[in-house]
């Protein structure tokens, strides 16, 4: 018995012919063929799988499809691509935040529902929003300060410095200068 | 091949219509956050019929009257730890949620199948015993209130019968002059199943020198959440002594029951259950002589 759900993924209406049982992540993956999105644990405890539903981050391993009729479903593929990359893809890559990469879609995610709310968070704000997230290459030093780096570039790019000198004044804040001695304004 | 029934229910009338309808294949789905880690390791047997919870609007709010806190069962583990009301109310729930799962668990996490769900390391379950709360269950025969207690009868067993859902888990506000705390030991900061917890409530009397009035809980540790008697009936109407306070935790270790498992040995239980109860007890007592303006 194939059952239809509609719902809006990245801001589109779709619709998918699905089976009652099938969890968020399989329609994702397998029916609409969405490539972001990791199958890892299956449990909750890795975040590979993490989508933003209605504006939060939720694990799409434990969230049977059909409770997500007339929802708001958005993945990485709606941040960026390649040539225009969203803050937070090009600090990971920038910071070496991403090394297999198995888990960054689901970091991203997570940082981009938390950022969303709070765009001027504390390190360890940023530590609590990313504890539902497992790295196995990187560690948890690098995706924090790729995080404190997007927002670094979010706030230049809103107080009209060029994308490429904010990048650069944030890459030196990550090694240790301050802002101060470069002279550079934080707002 | 035959699939699973999937019902949405729209008010609590229809989903207790539908359990009803569905006999003994009802099972309750609220976040899925315990239901679906065991669909994706088991397959789910295909007569079950899923009554899903979360579109009802009455169940997802926290509200107050002038002595109670009113938590819907659809609130979730992420509305508790940021809830200003939970904070001042009920300081206890408010940091065993902030202390659960990560935050995409807790966004979808919620009360009602914490309680439901009945696991001895249930943390909001830990704190709910502290503060004395109590459960509204509607069934087909109508609707019960019976305390946090009474619900849990063992290890993930309620007195649930398929057709019930818990709609509302009521709080006593505290009186002024009490605080409540949790702690949680697990094996790592974040993201972890309490290897044991506890949960307290105090109360001191109007000059802040002498406990009035304790209740403590212990998670993890035993079948189900356990009062720890001893520790309340030593502390009662006692003056505030940091060594008698960590002497008599020490008596928490007598109702605990614990077990060896993958999160920690018995023995280790037993050292460390002592150790939260006196530190819950101390981090209320401080709370309330914050408030109370004495250092
Ligand atoms: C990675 C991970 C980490 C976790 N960490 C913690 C933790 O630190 N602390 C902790 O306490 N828990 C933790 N949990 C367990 C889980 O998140 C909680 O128990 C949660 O509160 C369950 O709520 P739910 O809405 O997701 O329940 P569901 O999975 O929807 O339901 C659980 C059970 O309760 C029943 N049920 C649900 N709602 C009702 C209702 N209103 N009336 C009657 N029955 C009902 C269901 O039928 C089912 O049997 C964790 C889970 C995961 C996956
Ligand atoms: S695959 Fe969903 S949390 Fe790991
Ligand atoms: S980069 Fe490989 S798991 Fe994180």
């Amino acid at each position: 018995m194939k059952l239809t759900i509609r719902f809006k993924l990245n801001g589109k209406a779709v619709s998918a012919a699905i089976t009652p049982e099938m969890t968020l992540l399989t329609v994702l993956k397998d029916v609409m063929l969405v490539n972001s999105v990791k199958r890892a644990c299956v449990s909750g405890e890795c975040g590979a799988c993490t989508v933003i539903v209605d504006g939060k981050a939720m694990n799409a391993c434990l969230i049977l499809a059909m409770t997500i009729e007339d929802k708001n479903v958005e993945t990485l593929e709606n941040l960026g691509a390649p040539d225009r990359l969203h803050p937070l893809q090009k600090a990971f890559v920038e910071m070496g935040a991403s090394q297999c990469g198995f888990c960054t879609p689901g970091f991203i995610m997570a940082a981009k529902a938390f950022l969303d709310e709070n765009p001027d968070p504390t390190e360890e704000q940023i530590r609590v929003a990313l504890s539902g997230n497992l790295c196995r290459c990187t560690g948890y030093v690098k995706p924090v300060k790729a995080v404190q780096q997007a927002i670094q570039e979010m706030k230049d790019i809103e107080s009209g410095l060029t994308p490429v000198q904010a990048i650069q004044g944030a890459a030196r804040i990550m090694q240790g200068h301050s802002a101060e001695e470069l002279n550079i304004q934080i707002h | 091949m035959q699939y699973i029934t999937y019902l949405k229910a729209n008010t609590v009338e229809d989903a207790v219509g539908k359990l009803h309808g569905a006999g003994d294949n009802a099972v309750i789905l609220a976040g899925g956050t315990d239901l679906l880690v065991g669909f994706n390791s088991h397959s789910v047997d295909p007569s079950t019929t899923i009554v899903y919870i979360g579109e009802i609007e009455t169940i997802k709010a926290i509200k107050e009257t002038e002595a109670e806190l009113l938590v819907g069962s659809m609130v979730t583990t992420t509305q508790l730890a940021e809830s200003p009301v939970i904070g001042r109310y009920a300081g206890a729930l408010q940091q065993a949620a902030q202390e659960s799962a990560g935050p995409q668990v807790r966004n979808r996490a919620t009360i009602g199948g914490n309680i439901a769900t009945a696991s001895p390391a249930g943390d909001l379950i830990t704190a709910l015993y502290a503060l004395d709360a109590s459960v509204t269950v509607v069934g087909t025969s109508g609707s019960v209130r019976m305390k946090i207690g009474e619900i849990i009868t063992g290890v993930k067993r309620t007195s649930l019968s398929k057709d019930q859902m818990i709609t509302e888990i009521i709080i006593p506000k505290k009186s002024p002059g009490s605080e409540s705390a949790f702690e949680k030991i697990g094996k790592r900061k974040a993201m972890t199943i309490s290897a044991a917890s506890a949960a307290c409530q105090v109360t001191l009397s109007k000059d802040q020198k002498s406990i009035a009035e304790i209740k403590v809980a212990v998670g993890a540790a035993a079948p189900t959440v356990v009062f720890a008697h001893g520790v309340e009936d030593a502390l009662r109407g006692r003056a505030i002594d940091d060594q008698l306070v960590k002497d008599v935790s020490k008596l928490a270790a007598e109702v605990i029951n614990p077990i060896t498992d993958q999160r920690a040995t018995k023995w280790y239980r037993q050292e460390v259950v002592p150790v939260l109860v006196y530190n819950t007890i101390m981090k209320a007592i401080s709370q309330v002589q914050k408030a109370g303006g004495v250092a």
